[in-house]
């Protein structure tokens, strides 16, 4: 046969190959076998709770979704009347903050120095053994003044516990930060009313934001967000004045940027404009408003009115200069706030925290005076209060309390402490506080923190501040513990958001409330006497109870009903809901709250509660009251210095620091929460880190490069940043998120840092609110 | 008696030829052991991403692919060296081919090994392999490839192993060890004119059959990336483009490795100059192929001027990788063309430098076409950069160390130089080539007596 | 047979990302850290796109939110070499993690780069486990993941329809997304339903589609911000 090949070594190798062929198939299942699918899962039983989110003033209504009786998600409560089912980024994190690792899993006592992290676990027993006996003699040697209270965001119940307490133990030293933003002062000055305004921002047809951080960090953000929710023609239009392309300014229908510390003057351009222009209803003016003609004061002397100043300072081609704000733009946006119908002036401390703020409120508030729009729909309207009596403290304060007592509590502390011929701080008690982070003064603070023989905080996590405590007693986080979550003042309606335990308790945690009733019960007498309730849980229940019987308002209710309530008690009717108290508690609970949509035009007390019944811009009282603590302003109280500085000074620190805050980061330790900070920056598309914002030009002038490191310094200190080139930012000027500030072990690393340092605890004196936006730093490389 | 002396007694041919199979130098054992050494590193470094993910490379959003599909690429590209080459001059029946066709399939065969891992090492998943054979999906560019290069890799492994029988029959004869392998491998062959003649038909059909294949290689390759959407890789002239990239750093490849062999074990009196200057030639031409290809892409992408197709073409040109684009054009074909035009340069010296450019120039060509594009999708301006990690960068010197291993170690075992085809040409193909020579001329006429 | 798909208005979104961290919530999306951040590879099956244009004063900025197009003619789906990923018949493109290779070559083909990598292995601390959601799987190392426009929703909303033998209303499906956009700016449906918003919507003349040269049809169409 002719074939070439024997066949016997062809079998022979036909064989082989064979073999070597099945080896290598058999290598090719190695490493891993294929995964198999999981079995068949059955869909766990689901069910909603709703309650309220306490990450920030807007206090929206949420609802935990629990699967097989675990929190997996946190939605919005639908049926809340100002969030309505949405959220920020921030509500939906706040589950993060319930399983995050770097929770204190019980009471904890400090082994090692103060700033240490050695703690060791103590029994709830001792612990509240230890602090009682400490307040009780103190108080017995009638001492009680040395107890100071620092509290951070509080608000309603627990605020009135805190106040009760406070004064029966015998102390005025309740020191609480209540996000003061001098915006009611500057009612009280000009309506005579000492609340805070609410702005309709729905109802209106222009906003004018003066830097107001409406989408970012505002009083209400669901507030502002679902004013926004409606087709192009039908919202708003939204006019941000700032001074940088914030995110705000990003999606409002026109951004007019402004030299720092400036709206004061752009307020003043555009009264000028309406004014000259005769854009305002002269009747209406002269019937309501004092001083925009002269008018003598008691001496007989001629005081020079409103009108008469505008027309002398506000000329359009000097504001233009002063501001930045080209001439036609002025013209521009005052024709159309004289014009529309419904337009309103907005601010918050974005104006009112530098020297010199209140003449800035003053004259922008004097706009929303001019074009009428207080106490009308879409203007500046006031909350009513709940229709139920407070604890104790102001009574009538609105639903939000009043936001009169200025920030930084921290400072105070240091004041208080440094105050030689007060007494020495004896005991000390953190709420909701971690100033060693947060006060401006940081460095001062652990040194008071050091000194004061009992510190006790109250926080979850074992934060900055709590290192340097003696005793932390972890609170609940605010989805495992009862309280109640008002609306912020700028919302013009009552709500009362129900805050309940979403969760049982996932540690040997307390809420700070009920510990407040067992040291009160400790100390026996008078105090024991003023907490008659077992648990906060009964205090909360009683009140809504109370709402119950208030023949107004109604519980959270779908969208259509909202309105046909709100026709109906138009109409001065109200339907009985005919519900036993204890059910309506139950659809309290079911619901989410309580909520009046009623608001009463007819009841002027929200125009002026003067006894005149009249308004008035730049009051005397207002004009003595600048002038005394502001130097260097014309007349002494026009929110215009006599010597307007450049806008690109030279000298060691040539650059503005503008410090903001991100949608992402609030107060109450959210910078602890890993999906926020994955998600930081928006517009830098910045991530984990604090960035800094510089104009481009500025930038390559300064010979550095977007997205190095850097140190920004003032003389007061500095802080690190990486660098962005940004064309939102103005030359000359910084800007830096804040909130980064606080950290804690366990669940990635934030590297953040606190541009405060460079800012300083410098406070405006005519206001005593902080002074923020007058930092002058210089960026070197890091 | 040993091996050695074995051959003492041989014609030159075998005496030289088969010398590499009993003779082993000192620095073949140095060579071997740093190779070895290199491989190994990187054997390490990808166990290492095995068990702590791709997170150890240096790819990221939207840079998804990086060095391994370079790599990938680039060494299916040098594969193409042999078997289509030495396909083509075999039927062409170009008689200098004699001496080089073995050495070149030993590149391929060897090389489309290495080339083929690559996608594997890239995987995320690689413990899942088996699933393009139990799920495969014959929609995906991806499934066609696995398919061609395993048909690649059988047909060219044959297409080397035929060949090489009756060189295998000899070597048993001889008894040269490992005797059982060259028993083995042999497959009782008995060299005769007529198994000879059987054996000739059946490389010719292989020849043939072999050059589609090769083809469809590169030309599936190119579409993995042709059929997405993305700025200058959506082109129809890809397929063709990456086949002469390939057959062109197939050349290149090829010339080095005569160049070493010669150098190594003494072939002077084999790879000749001759052979260089016609590879030269083959180079010259490959460099202007090349040349009208590339600018024939980058012209339809710059005139269609196309928003996302701008942005990636201004990238490679005057971008961030204008560097590596305009190295790619210098060794591809500036200095290539320069050298190869002039017959001066043409020989050993000239060709090896253009070839190492050459090499060096088509891998820089597949790193400007994979990370360009990858950085410019056509939402989000991509803000990062691609810096390959030391886990790249390892397992890539390792793929070529290791390649370069074997490849010595090949020749340790089989006559890199095809024993009985240069026989053969001594033999008989001076009268073929003469006859043929006389086929070519005219025929005499006869005139019809007056 | 529904079409699913959605709408996002521009002229309502002030970019917040509520959509962005609600999607991670809803899909245990895992937490990557600082330094994936600053290699790019963060995952993030929603993401907010900023284009910021001009030099000061006249910057403009849009806010984009992206999820997964959920193209009627998905280019990612064809490449896959193990059909890892594909299209099923109520148009929504899914992803089989048990399946993928890891090739990441649908993350190529997609042109509008919303496909996310797992490049390490995910890691949830011990006390953050409760807080998975049970409905879906979390992710191992090595593949691709992305938007699904929430499909174990539906699943669940279809049985409970069942349950309570009635049809699938319009808000019985919501994507996690859609649910908490503080504007609304999200409108998720049925573009084949003439009841469904989304529907009507797609006839605003604001409405567009992202690349729509390419022919990919998205699903997901935007409606323009009014300026
Ligand atoms: N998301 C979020 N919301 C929050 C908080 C939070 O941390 N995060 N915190 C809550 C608390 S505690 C508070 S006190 C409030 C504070 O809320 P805001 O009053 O909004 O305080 P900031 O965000 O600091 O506002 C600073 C804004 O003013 C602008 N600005 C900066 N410099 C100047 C300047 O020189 N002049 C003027 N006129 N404007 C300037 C900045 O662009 C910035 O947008 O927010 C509350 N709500
Ligand atoms: N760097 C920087 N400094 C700031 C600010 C800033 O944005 N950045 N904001 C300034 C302003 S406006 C304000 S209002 C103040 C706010 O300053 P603080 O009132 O100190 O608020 P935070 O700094 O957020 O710290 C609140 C602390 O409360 C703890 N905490 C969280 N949840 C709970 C809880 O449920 N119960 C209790 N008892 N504690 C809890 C957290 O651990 C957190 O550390 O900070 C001021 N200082
Ligand atoms: S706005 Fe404030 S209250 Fe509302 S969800 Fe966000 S953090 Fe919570
Ligand atoms: S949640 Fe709504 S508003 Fe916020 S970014 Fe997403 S789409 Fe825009
Ligand atoms: S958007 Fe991308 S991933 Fe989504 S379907 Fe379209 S191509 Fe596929
Ligand atoms: S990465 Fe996974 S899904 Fe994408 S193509 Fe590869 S196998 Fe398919
Ligand atoms: S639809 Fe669902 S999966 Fe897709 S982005 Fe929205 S939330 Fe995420
Ligand atoms: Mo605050």
């Amino acid at each position: 046969m002719g074939w070439p090949i024997g066949r016997r070594e062809f079998l022979a190798s036909v064989g082989g190959a064979g073999v070597g062929l099945g080896l290598g198939a058999l290598s090719h299942s190695f490493p891993l076998p294929p995964p198999e699918v999981k079995p068949a899962w059955s869909p766990g039983r689901e069910e909603f709770v709703t309650s309220s989110c306490l990450l920030c003033p807007s206090h929206c209504g949420i609802r935990g979704r629990l699967v097989d009786g675990k929190l997996v998600r946190i939605d919005g409560n639908p049926l809340h009347p100002i969030n309505r089912g949405g959220l920020c980024p921030k509500g939906v994190a706040g589950i993060q903050l319930l399983y995050h690792p770097g929770r204190l899993t019980g009471p904890m006592e400090r082994t090692g120095p103060p700033g240490s992290n050695q703690f060791r676990r103590v029994s709830w027993e001792d612990a509240l053994g230890r602090v009682t006996r400490v307040l009780t003699d103190l108080r017995s040697r009638g001492e009680a003044r040395s107890v100071v209270w620092l509290a951070g965001d509080v608000s309603g119940i627990m605020a009135e516990m805190l106040r009760r307490f406070a004064r029966l133990y015998g102390t005025p030293h309740l020191i609480q930060e209540n996000y003061a933003d001098g915006s009611a002062e500057v009612l009280r000055l000009s309506q005579g009313i000492g609340a805070p305004p609410a702005f309709d921002l729905a109802a209106s047809d222009l906003v004018l934001s003066f830097g107001a951080a409406l989408s970012e960090a505002w009083w209400c953000l669901p507030q502002a967000a679902r004013a926004r929710d409606a087709a192009p023609g039908r919202r708003p239009r939204w006019v941000q004045i700032d001074v940088r392309h914030s995110r705000t300014a990003a999606r409002a229908d026109e951004w007019v940027p402004v030299r720092p510390g400036a709206y004061g003057a752009v307020a003043l351009g555009i009264a000028y404009v309406l004014l000259k222009e005769g854009l305002y209803d002269a009747e209406r003016l002269n019937a309501q408003v004092e001083g925009i003609e002269d008018w003598k004061d008691e001496t007989g002397r001629v005081v020079p009115g409103f009108r008469k100043l505008i027309l002398r300072y506000g000329r359009t081609e000097d504001v233009s200069q002063r501001t930045g704000v080209p001439a036609e733009t002025l013209v521009r946006l005052a024709k159309s706030f004289g014009t529309m119908s419904r337009p309103v002036a907005v601010w918050d401390q974005s104006v009112a925290w530098r020297s010199g703020g209140l003449p800035d409120a003053l004259a922008i508030h004097a706009l929303n005076v001019l074009v009428g729009a207080l106490d009308r729909p879409g203007g500046i309207l006031v909350q009513p209060p709940l229709p139920v009596p407070p604890l104790d403290g102001p009574a009538g304060g609105t639903a939000g309390g009043d936001r009169t007592a200025p920030f930084p509590a921290p400072g105070d502390l240091v004041a208080l402490v440094a105050n030689e011929s007060a007494p020495p701080v004896k005991a000390l008690f953190l709420h909701y506080a971690n100033p060693a982070a947060s006060s401006p003064d940081a460095e001062k603070v652990k040194g008071v923190l050091e000194r004061v023989p009992l510190v006790v905080s109250f926080s979850p996590f074992l934060d900055e501040s709590s290192r340097y405590a003696h005793l932390v007693l972890p609170d609940h986080t605010y989805l495992e513990r009862w309280q109640d979550a008002p609306a912020p003042p700028t919302v013009p309606i009552p709500v009362w958001g129900l805050v309940q335990p979403v969760v049982p308790p996932l540690h040997d945690t307390r809420a700070t409330g009920d510990v407040i009733l067992a040291l009160a019960s400790g100390l026996g007498g008078e105090v024991a006497a003023g907490f008659p309730w077992s648990g906060v849980e009964d205090l909360v229940k009683e009140r809504g109870k109370k709402l119950a019987a208030s023949r107004s308002g109604s519980v959270f209710v779908p969208a259509f009903r909202r309105d046909e309530l709100r026709e109906l008690e138009a109409r001065g009717w109200w339907l009985p809901h005919g519900l036993s108290p204890d059910e309506f508690w139950a659809s309290i609970r079911q619901s989410g709250g309580w909520f009046d949509p009623h608001y009463d035009y007819n009841d002027r007390s929200a125009a002026s509660q003067f006894a005149d019944g009249r308004i008035r811009v730049f009051s005397l009282q207002a004009r003595r009251r600048v002038a005394s603590t502001v130097p260097d302003l014309e007349e002494g109280f026009l929110p215009l210095e006599k010597t307007p500085e450049p806008a690109e000074p030279a000298g060691d620190y040539p650059l503005r620091l503008i410090p903001y805050r991100v949608m992402t980061l609030a107060s109450g330790g959210t910078a602890l929460l890993p999906w926020l900070l994955e998600d930081l920056g928006v517009l830098t598309g910045d991530a984990w880190e604090t960035w800094a914002e510089i104009n481009p030009g500025t930038g390559r002038r300064l010979g550095l490069v977007s997205g190095q490191m850097v140190r920004i310094e003032s003389e007061t200190g500095g802080f690190r940043a990486r660098l962005r080139f940004f064309p939102g930012a103005q030359p000359g000027a910084v800007n830096v998120p804040y909130g980064l500030h606080s950290a804690v072990e366990g669940w990635g690393r934030a590297g953040g840092s606190n541009p405060l340092a460079a800012v300083g605890p410098r406070r405006d004196p005519s206001t005593g609110l902080p002074d923020w936006y007058s930092s002058r730093v210089r960026v070197v490389p890091a | 008696m040993s091996d050695v002396d074995r051959l003492a007694g041989l014609p030159q041919d075998q005496r030289i030829l088969l010398a590499p199979l009993v003779r082993t130098t000192k620095w073949f054992w140095i060579w071997a052991a740093v190779l070895a050494a290199v491989t190994a590193w990187g054997a390490f470094a990808y166990a290492l991403q095995v068990q702590s993910g791709l997170g150890v490379t240096g790819l990221n959003t939207p840079e998804y692919w990086g060095i391994y599909i370079i790599c990938f690429v680039f060494f299916i590209g040098i594969s193409h060296a042999g078997t289509l080459i030495s396909a083509i001059l075999r039927i062409s029946n170009a008689e200098w081919r004699r001496a080089i066709t073995r050495s070149a399939e030993f590149i391929t065969v060897l090389v489309i090994a290495f080339g083929a891992v690559q996608p594997v090492l890239d995987l995320g998943r690689p413990d899942r392999l088996l699933f393009i054979i139990l799920h495969g999906q014959p929609w995906s560019p991806l499934l066609w490839d696995v398919c061609s290069i395993g048909l690649y890799f059988t047909a060219s492994s044959v297409y080397l192993y035929v060949p090489m029988i009756p060189d295998l029959a000899l070597i048993r004869d001889l008894g040269i060890r490992p005797r059982w392998l060259y028993w083995f491998l042999a497959i009782g062959y008995q060299d005769s004119p007529r198994t000879r003649r059987m054996l000739q038909r059946i490389i010719a059909v292989l020849a043939v059959a072999v050059i589609p294949i090769a083809v469809s290689v590169h030309t599936v390759i190119a579409w993995i990336f042709a059929m997405t959407l993305r700025p200058m890789w959506h082109s129809t002239i890809f397929g063709p483009y990456f086949v002469v990239g390939a057959i062109y750093s197939g050349i290149a490849a090829l010339i080095l490795a005569m160049a070493i062999l010669r150098r190594v074990y003494r072939l002077e009196a084999y790879f000749k100059l001759v052979h260089f200057n016609n590879m030269g030639l083959m180079l010259l031409l490959m460099s202007l192929l090349w040349t009208y290809f590339t600018f024939a892409e980058y012209l339809t992408a710059w005139y269609g001027g196309e928003e996302a197709e701008l942005a990636t073409f201004w990238s490679k040109l005057t971008g961030p990788f204008a560097v590596p684009f305009w190295l790619m054009v210098a060794s591809c074909f500036v200095i290539p063309f320069a050298l190869m035009c002039r017959k001066a340069t043409r020989g050993v010296r000239g060709t090896s430098i253009a070839s190492v450019f050459v090499v060096f120039g088509m891998w820089l060509e597949r790193y400007t076409i994979v990370v360009p594009t990858s950085l410019h999708p056509r939402i989000e301006m991509a803000s990062t950069h691609y810096v390959p990690s030391w886990v790249e960068l390892s397992i890539m010197a390792a793929t070529f160390s290791g390649f370069i291993l074997v490849y010595m170690v090949a020749t340790k075992f089989f006559p890199i130089i095809s024993l009985w085809e240069i026989q053969e040409g001594r033999e008989e193909a001076v009268r073929e080539v003469s006859e043929r020579v006389a086929s070519y001329l005219p025929d005499e006429v006869r005139v019809a007596g007056s | 047979m529904p079409r699913w798909g959605m709408v996002i208005d521009l002229d309502r979104c002030n970019g917040c990302q509520a959509c962005e961290v609600a999607c991670r919530s809803e899909n245990n999306v895992p937490v990557c850290g600082p330094n994936a951040a600053a290699l790019n590879r963060t995952i993030s099956w929603m993401r907010v796109v900023t284009e910021v244009e001009g030099e000061w004063p006249e910057v403009r900025t849009r806010f984009l939110p992206r999820p997964c197009m959920h193209c009627e003619r998905p280019p990612c789906t064809a490449v896959c070499p193990v059909g890892a990923t594909a299209i099923d018949e109520e148009g929504i493109v899914g992803q089989i993690y048990a399946r993928c290779i890891g090739c990441r070559y649908c993350a190529n083909a997609c042109p509008y780069t919303v496909k996310s990598f797992n490049w390490r292995r995910p890691d949830y601390p011990a006390s953050t486990l409760p807080m998975l959601n049970p409905d879906v799987s979390t992710r191992p190392v090595g593949v691709i993941e992305k938007c699904t426009f929430c499909h174990h929703r539906l699943q669940r909303a279809r049985e409970q329809a069942r349950v309570e033998n009635r049809p699938l209303r319009e808000d019985d499906y919501v994507p996690a997304c859609a649910e908490v956009c503080p504007t609304s700016a999200i409108v998720f449906g049925d573009l084949d339903n003439p009841n469904h918003r989304v529907a009507q919507l797609v006839k605003d003349p604001r409405a567009f589609r992202l690349l729509e040269a390419l022919g990919t049809q998205p699903k997901v169409y935007y409606l323009t911000e009014s300026r």
